[in-house]
């Protein structure tokens, strides 16, 4: 049953003197515990779509469902609790409350839910365990590398249980060691039931995904399940490079 | 962080100076006015007026006038006042003063303050009742000629102020002809002092209006007229300017001085207005810069699914709290502030030889105010970074990273 589905999705940015058309009717279906690889050049519209399905962006023309739902019948309020139910993110650089320690920074998607300290500090305990970053608990996410702060920022995408995480560019500030530690974490929250969409231009984790997708001028142009790259997309994301 | 938190602080500094002024400024304006305002209405002097020649060549206040003022329905009573001009010897001193020849029931509707002594009013009775010791005795015939000194004048006399009470002391009373006198006629007397009148700035004495009399005064120089009703005033002066004569009524001198003080609280709100202005500029700019440092947070906490409350909230609260330690901070600096200029004010009193008096005043109605003000200052300055925070675009901050 699909978790998340797209119908003709377009969109289009306005600017002072021209318009650029990012989406291009695109349509999709995400099935419930599917890993989801999304991959294409630069300025092919990933982002946008990734930031439309978390309900960030509005689309110009086309529906989202996501678990049932038409995001364009949900106002912007209504949005964010739905996000907050329903969503985790990581993204290339992630952000903390600088006030805040790790273990806090973990259990803030908690406190937005509005649960108890105790209680959002305790979960948050076990989503540090899960991506082994106990030790980390009193530091500040600043003080810590690149590859710890992604994997703390996994722990706080995991804290709330939210069915599908949403990755943009995680490992894209990593090194090859932290960037498959990284996809490894990944990897065990998909076989325990996560939804995963995750966008990148590093065509070696194609591996980890079920189903992968290539993107181009705001378009899918393939769509496949093996390991390797498709010699015919391969060729059409080379064309006009 | 060091950055931030001086910023802070500097900001609530600022806030504190700016609400601090504000009361200091206002206290001292109501201070001011209440020292003004007690000073005018002592002696339930609402409730009176004073009445004078307007052209003493034409109209006299004669001895037949003031019976017609008496007989006005709304009056309750009528004292009466004739200035003279004296001398009084003691010993081998002589003093030129000017003198007040007044009838005894002008002191019940005058404040005048004895520094010792008693009012002439109060010698008959005090015969009959218990005395401290302390007090030198003053024969009951002293009230048919008696003296009042003021402060001064017993200095200028070279008296002692500790025991002139009950002295016999001689005065001579000038009557001008304006005043009934053929050619500046004078009489000298023989009074007991009876009492110290609280002036240390002015030489002059009261006597009794029978010793003007006595001297050849056949005419007041002014009248105190009490009324049965303060709301009567306006009838009352109307039917004693017809006579001929003209009034002066403390209330129009009040209305003038709370027409002054509006302008002088005018004045120093400007003043006040100045510092809360520099004040919000500098909330303004902490809050924004704090936002434009936040703005990364505000992100996370939108793509997070924070609702825009939460966020709005954020930044409103911090406005707040400026406003509300800016209040408390401005509250302990007005109190500083006044310490202060009370001490010199003390210390300059007390080189004077002057009594301490408080200059402020501080309602609580200006503290409610301003409390109020501050916060609703500090949640308007909020508002804009509030509402910037509203529409930071998260995902214009994931791009620009």
């Amino acid at each position: 049953m699909p978790i998340i589905e797209i119908h003709n999705l377009y969109k289009t940015f306005k600017l002072p003197k021209r318009e650029v058309e990012v989406l291009r009717g695109i349509n999709l279906e995400i099935k419930e515990g599917e890993f989801v690889l999304i991959f294409g050049p630069s300025g092919c519209g990933k982002t946008t779509l990734l930031n439309i399905i978390l309900g960030l962006e509005v689309p110009t023309k086309g529906r989202v469902k996501i678990k049932g739902k038409y995001l364009e019948h949900l106002d912007s309020k209504e949005r964010a609790k739905f996000r907050l139910k329903n969503f985790s993110s990581v993204y290339q650089n992630s952000i903390w409350l600088k006030s805040l320690n790790v273990l806090e920074n973990i259990a803030l998607p908690l406190y937005l839910d509005g649960l108890g300290e105790a209680e959002a500090k305790q979960k948050a305990k076990q989503a540090l365990s899960a991506v082994k970053m106990e030790e980390f608990i009193n530091s500040r996410p600043n003080e810590l590398s690149s590859g710890e702060q992604q994997r703390i920022g996994v722990a706080r995408a995991i804290v709330d249980d939210a069915e599908i995480i949403i990755a943009d560019e995680p490992t894209g500030n990593l090194d090859s060691k932290a960037g498959h530690d990284l996809m490894r974490t990944l990897d065990h929250f998909h076989k325990i039931g996560k939804t995963i969409l995750l966008v990148t231009h590093n065509l070696s984790y194609l591996a980890h995904a079920d189903t992968k997708i290539a993107m181009k001028d705001g378009q899918i142009i393939g769509k496949f399940h093996e390991n390797a790259l498709p010699h015919k997309i391969k060729e059409e994301l080379e064309d006009g490079n | 962080m060091l950055s931030r938190k001086l910023r802070f602080a500097f900001t609530l500094l600022a806030s504190a100076i700016a609400v601090g002024s504000i009361i200091f400024l206002f206290s001292l304006g109501y201070g001011f006015e209440k020292i003004s305002t007690e000073q005018l209405v002592k002696a339930d002097a609402l409730s009176q007026i004073e009445a004078t020649s307007s052209k003493p060549t034409d109209t006299k206040l004669s001895d037949e006038l003031i019976s017609q003022v008496k007989s006005i329905g709304e009056v309750e009573s009528v004292a009466s006042s004739t200035s003279l001009a004296g001398k009084i010897i003691s010993g081998d001193k002589s003093l030129d003063s000017p003198f007040y020849a007044v009838s005894d029931n002008y002191y019940s509707l005058a404040s005048l303050e004895l520094s010792a002594g008693q009012l002439p009013t109060q010698i008959a009775t005090s015969s009959s009742t218990p005395r401290n010791d302390s007090i030198p005795v003053i024969a009951s015939e002293a009230k048919q000629s008696y003296l009042l000194l003021s402060d001064k004048t017993v200095i200028a006399l070279g008296l002692n102020k500790d025991n002139v009470i009950g002295q016999k002391i001689n005065y001579q009373l000038i009557v001008p002809p304006v005043l009934g006198g053929s050619d500046n006629t004078k009489k000298d007397f023989t009074g007991q002092v009876i009492g110290t009148i609280a002036d240390p700035n002015s030489s002059f004495a009261y006597v009794s209006d029978a010793d003007a009399i006595s001297a050849g005064a056949q005419n007041r120089s002014l009248l105190k007229i009490k009324a049965k009703n303060k709301n009567d005033i306006p009838v009352i002066r109307k039917k004693v300017e017809d006579l001929g004569l003209k009034t002066s009524y403390v209330g129009d001198t009040l209305e003038q001085m709370n027409k002054f003080f509006n302008y002088f609280r005018m004045i120093l709100a400007g003043f006040g207005a100045i510092g809360v202005i520099i004040a919000i500029l500098g909330m303004f700019n902490t809050l924004t810069v704090s936002l434009m440092e936040r703005i990364r947070e505000v992100s996370l906490l939108k793509i997070l699914g924070s609702d825009e409350r939460t966020v709005f909230w954020l930044f409103a609260l911090e406005s707040l709290i400026f406003g509300i330690l800016g209040f408390i901070g401005g509250i302990i600096l007005y109190f500083i502030g006044k310490a202060i200029v009370m001490s010199l004010l003390s210390t300059l009193a007390n080189r004077l030889g002057n009594q301490m008096v408080d200059i402020f005043s501080t309602p609580a109605s200006l503290i409610i105010i301003t409390a109020f003000a501050t916060l609703l200052l500090a949640f308007l300055t909020g508002l804009f970074p509030a509402r910037r925070a509203l529409k930071v675009n998260p995902l214009d901050v994931q791009r620009f990273e």
